[in-house]
């Protein structure tokens, strides 16, 4: 675990008098020391590039399925640019829909998006999921600005990016995710056929996002497969 | 009713520690410990394991997973399932041997089940085998609480035998439930129901010593009177934040008794895919610090990684684990799969230099 994972998973969490003392125990060396990789090593765990080279995505890049994703997070450099998932090795592209029991029935409060892909030889997962207080609520297309709240109302969106992988030769783990508060999400399609619960495991979820944090920046395009749905008692 | 540290003075307090004694939060020792062996992959996704100890042969223990999207998974001491019961969204699990009731005693399994909020009991038999409880399910609270059961622990006062369950819910409710009845007939008595802030999961008895603790998973770890009949005052073990628990989550809790009050609690730190050991006796003044914890490293298995839930036994479980079995959750192995890591205790004193009488 990186100090910048410590800081950021911990420590804006904490009641705030505590928060000095706990990331001064947060920053000693012992924390760190088991995962220490050269610089060497870190380019192969850290740079993640899978697919032909491409430019950040500017714009969703269409209805048909796919995931491109360039840019930095944390201590990672991201690459990915997958035009065909279904007939790319090492990669597996899925979406997901959570519901939660409102006043007029389920309101449709998060989408995830989850891939698991195989880069230098480490399995590696991500997700990346959103919040809204009801993205029914909003038309195909919608833009949604990144905040940190939980179930945003309005044209609204939180953005929660998680990295895991490890790397099984270094015993090294990497697990970290953040919330963005800047940026934009773009819901451009959503394709779905409620069943009889009301809920769509079903159908393709399209969309384009940009986050900005710590100056870095990632850009996304996806559409995936649904292949889950749940409610959230 | 939970008793928070004042942070002010924990401020003070560990400013002061800083300043004075810096070696001393630099030198909590950190070790790496490997697994003996890794049970067969969980078809969906595992989360808390329970041990049952084989009075006849412990050779022949198990170990009984949750698969939260399933039901129960049975293991044997080498891994491999022995038995599956699909029972629905099975969270968390714990076991009981020795469970005093009305015409016998009995081994008591408890899980808490997320489709319907409900306690899901079952007996264990000499073999190891589980079969449903009679009634199976319970409600897991006496109103219902909506947003979901999540984590269960049992505990049994050594002296009576008498036996209770305590569930956690998503909203911070803890509800304890004195087991009665018969063997064929089992029965529920709402004892007491107390809460925490946040969201808590991990929940262990010491039964020797009475202690419950309760983890909160961005909150920290609790310490309460284990008898169902005393008040539920809590008292704060640690929090997130502090230079034993850096970072969120606190997940599985396990009890390692190594004599009548010498031992450890143990944590699970999600946040740092590292286990925390705490001493099982507080001192004088209420306070247990930690002295130790570790991570799986890559060995026989490949590491641990967000670490889930856990258990702890001391008990000798045959020659792989002389000294005790800790089976943990490991979210992340080889194929996209996910299982329970086997860590011989032996190897974690041996890795912490920790007393071995």
């Amino acid at each position: 675990m990186t100090m910048r994972e410590v800081d950021l998973l911990n420590c804006r969490r904490l009641p705030r008098a505590a928060v000095l003392a706990a990331c001064l125990f947060a920053v000693t060396p012992s924390l760190a020391s088991a995962q220490e990789l050269t610089d060497a090593e870190k380019a192969i765990s850290n740079v993640v590039t899978l697919g032909e080279a491409a430019d950040a995505p500017t714009e969703w890049l269409g209805p048909t399925p796919h995931f491109v994703m360039v840019g930095e997070f944390g201590d990672y450099t991201f690459a990915i640019n997958i035009k065909d998932p279904a007939k790319t090795e090492n990669f597996k592209l899925e979406g997901k829909r959570e519901y939660r029991k409102g006043e007029k029935g389920l309101d449709y409060i998060d989408f995830e998006i989850a891939v698991d892909l195989i880069t230098n030889g480490i399995e590696r997962g991500l997700e990346i999921e959103f919040e809204n207080a009801n993205f029914a609520a909003h038309p195909v297309p919608s833009t949604f600005a990144l905040q940190d709240k939980e179930f945003p109302a309005g044209l609204f969106s939180n953005m929660e990016l998680q990295v895991e992988w490890e790397w099984v030769e270094k015993s090294f783990i990497v697990n970290d995710e953040k919330l963005y508060s800047d940026g934009q999400l773009t819901v451009a399609l959503e394709d779905a056929k409620p069943e009889a619960d009301g809920t769509a495991p079903n159908g393709m979820i399209g969309g384009f996002v940009t986050g900005t944090m710590d100056g870095k920046k990632i850009a996304i395009s996806f559409t995936a497969p649904v292949t889950e749905a749940e409610i959230d008692d | 009713m939970t008793r928070r540290i004042p942070h002010v003075g924990l401020l003070a307090g560990l400013l002061l520690s800083a300043a004075v004694l810096p070696a001393v939060a630099q030198e909590m020792p950190t070790a790496t410990v490997t697994a003996v062996l890794e049970s067969a992959p969980v078809d969906r996704d595992p989360d808390d394991p329970a041990i049952w100890i084989n009075p006849a042969d412990p050779a022949k223990s198990r170990v009984i997973g949750t698969d939260k999207d399933y039901g129960l998974v049975v293991f044997d001491l080498d891994g491999n399932i022995v038995q599956r019961l699909p029972d629905g969204r099975l969270n968390n699990v714990d076991v009981r041997q020795d469970v005093a009731l009305d015409g016998g005693t009995v081994t008591l399994v408890a899980a808490s089940r997320r489709d319907d909020n409900t306690i899901a009991l079952y007996t264990v038999d000499k073999d190891g085998v589980l079969a449903h409880a009679a009634p199976f399910t319970f409600p897991g609270s006496p109103v219902e609480i909506r947003y979901d059961i999540y984590g269960i622990g049992l505990y049994r006062n050594p002296a009576s035998g008498e036996t209770s369950v305590i569930a956690n819910f998503k909203t911070g409710d803890i509800v304890q439930w004195v087991v009665g009845g018969t063997p064929e007939k089992l029965e529920l008595t709402l004892a007491r129901q107390f809460k925490v802030e946040t969201q808590p999961e991990g929940v262990v008895a010491d039964d020797a010593l009475g202690l419950l603790y309760v983890g909160e998973e961005d909150g920290g770890v609790w310490r309460y009177q284990a008898d169902p009949k005393a008040p539920a005052d809590g008292v704060q073990v640690d929090l997130v934040g502090s230079r034993c628990l850096p970072a969120d989550d606190v997940e599985g809790l396990g009890i390692y008794a190594s004599g009548e009050t010498s031992g450890y609690l143990v944590v699970s730190a999600q946040g740092m895919n590292r286990f925390v050991l705490y001493p099982r006796q507080p001192d004088a003044e209420g306070r247990q610090t930690c002295i130790g914890s570790f991570h799986i490293g890559t060995g026989a298995t490949d590491p641990v990684g967000e670490t889930d839930g856990i258990e702890v036994v001391s008990s000798g479980l045959g020659e792989k684990f002389p000294r005790g079995l800790m089976v943990v959750q490991d979210d992340r192995n080889e194929g996209f799969t996910r299982n329970f890591k086997y860590v011989s205790w032996a190897d974690v004193e041996a890795a912490l230099k920790l007393p071995t009488n």
